[in-house]
């Protein structure tokens, strides 16, 4: 992550109890240009403790002069989505990646189908722009537990009209609204794992092909049991906490492993393993990549074993 | 629908390979769209599928408007059944096509060049290669795409052949055009005119 980007906290906005919304800007160069879907990686310097969170830029594409991201307090975290909530004030500065994509919109697309389940509004609030701006044909599906999770209902409302569903502490039945929709049609969900487990068996047995299915399937890293890291080359032990993900364990010890969304589905920080047992929990992978018990995404997944051993 | 070579398979990658899938792909409708001498090869296709179920259309197109009328077998009486000629294609798929809900899939037989014309049209009312099953072809005939004239002649079963529109002796290559659903020819005597090799049958 050499080329980070030193930005300023412009705006905080309280959007909900639990939701807060922060605007970044660049003093030094123009922020780069990004696409609807992008995601940044947030460097947090905890005391003690560095945290990188992926969020989804929430702002214009169209508009690169500040990035926008919305975040949710999340109780069980690991900190970082606390460390938001508590430490940054206005005219804070700090780093973030720059943007990177593996949610975008497939523009072939006839129509499209955004599915959220509560947070997982961000990467819409994007898409929205720029689909508006293409004149596509779409519609909004929002599905939340309360006022305070489906906090953006009202913006929205005023921004998709009727092209916006929103459902109150309810499922939307997925047969139903997949079942009826016109050839050429792409669904997109962004959610909690059960829900877009849900719409993917939904889709698939209405004949859909997996290619029209679109998910961010980011999952922020939940901790394990502890275990060691050992670097073959080098010979070290790296001891990786119970609440530390293996990748934020390897950059602490001053390795520099190449990636992009943490959360298990870019596929940068794929690294091989000598010997041990790995606990995968990433969407990369193949069956027979995780299987063969050669390579990991230090990102999410986790050693089962005591001692793991990686190429590094 | 996978029609793409293996990387390892040495020959040449644009030409597809038509595997028959074990089980029929799932869908909410299924069009089928066949060449008169196809038809029993959907009807082998489609027989594991409850038709009581899942809809069905069939679309079987002739090559002439003055073809002999085509039919289906009777246990497929009540299915609804369209008869077109090449020209009346087109619109005829497009209508159909027109009213039909995501999850439908397409399968065709007849003819390479006529499963990559209905590919072709399929994919314009935006389905995807996925959605769309081409059943391997009964015989080797090919239509060939005269890279000098553009004119497409067809069938072509041999090559060197003589293209239909400008005259010219080509060599029928094996890259082939899916858009097009048409093999390229190219003229075989350009360096010494009239020296031509011998034709050669398509086996495969």
């Amino acid at each position: 992550m050499s080329d980070l980007i030193p930005v300023r906290v412009a705006e905080i906005e309280q959007i909900s109890s639990i939701i807060k919304q922060f605007t970044f800007v660049a003093d030094e160069k123009p922020l780069p240009p990004f696409s609807a879907g992008s995601h940044v990686v947030v460097q947090m310097e905890g005391e003690g403790k560095r945290f990188r969170n992926a969020y989804s830029l929430i702002s214009n594409p169209a508009d690169s002069s500040h990035y926008r991201i919305a975040v949710r307090l999340q109780e069980r975290s690991r900190g970082g989505s606390q460390f938001m909530h508590g430490e940054f004030r206005p005219g804070d500065r700090l780093f973030i990646s720059p943007p990177a994509n593996m949610f975008l919109p497939d523009w072939q697309a006839r129509h499209h189908i955004l599915i959220a389940g509560g947070i997982g509004i961000t990467p819409f609030l994007s898409y929205g722009y720029e689909l508006e701006q293409r004149q596509a044909s779409f519609e909004v599906h929002y599905v939340y537990r309360n006022a305070e999770t489906g906090a953006f209902r009202e913006a929205l409302t005023e921004r998709f009209g009727n092209r916006l569903y929103c459902y109150s502490g309810e499922r939307p039945d997925f047969y139903t609204l997949l079942g009826h929709q016109p050839l050429g049609t792409h669904v997109y969900v962004c959610g909690p794992e059960a829900m877009i487990q849900d719409v993917k068996a939904t889709a698939s047995a209405l004949g859909w092909s997996p290619q029209r299915v679109h998910y961010e399937a980011f999952t922020a890293p939940q901790p394990g049991k502890p275990f060691v890291a050992r670097l073959s080359r080098s010979q070290q032990d790296v001891a990786v906490a119970g609440d530390t993900p293996l990748l934020d364990a390897l950059e602490a010890h001053g390795l520099e492993i190449p990636n992009m969304c943490r959360g298990g589905v870019c596929g940068q920080c794929k690294t091989s393993v000598v010997d041990g047992d790995i606990e995968h929990r990433d969407a990369f992978l193949d069956d027979q990549e995780k299987a063969s018990q050669r390579c990991i995404m230090p990102c999410v997944s986790r050693s089962a074993s005591d001692y793991l051993v990686l190429d590094l | 629908m996978q029609h793409n070579a293996l990387p390892d398979d040495d020959r040449i990658k644009s030409r597809p390979i038509y595997v028959t899938p074990e089980h029929p792909a799932t869908a909410n409708y299924y069009v089928c769209v066949a060449e008169p001498d196809a038809v029993n090869l959907i009807m082998k296709h489609v027989a594991p599928i409850d038709k009581h179920r899942t809809p069905f259309h069939f679309i079987i197109c002739a090559d002439r408007a003055d073809a002999p009328p085509a039919g289906l077998p009777s246990e497929w009486q009540n299915v609804p059944l369209q008869c077109c000629d090449r020209d009346a294609l087109s619109t005829t798929l497009a209508t159909q096509l027109e009213t039909l809900t995501q999850g439908c899939h397409v399968i065709v037989a007849g003819s390479e060049a006529f499963l990559w014309d209905v590919h072709t049209l399929a994919l314009a009312h935006g389905l995807l290669d996925a959605e769309i099953t081409l059943l391997p072809s009964a015989d080797n005939a090919r239509r060939v795409f005269c890279t000098h004239c553009r004119f497409m002649s067809e069938p072509v079963t041999a090559s060197p052949t003589r293209c239909q529109g400008c005259g010219l002796t080509l060599e029928v290559r094996d890259h082939f055009s899916r858009r097009l659903g048409a093999y390229m020819g190219v003229r075989i005597d350009a360096e010494v005119p009239g020296e031509v090799p011998r034709e050669e049958v398509f086996d495969s």
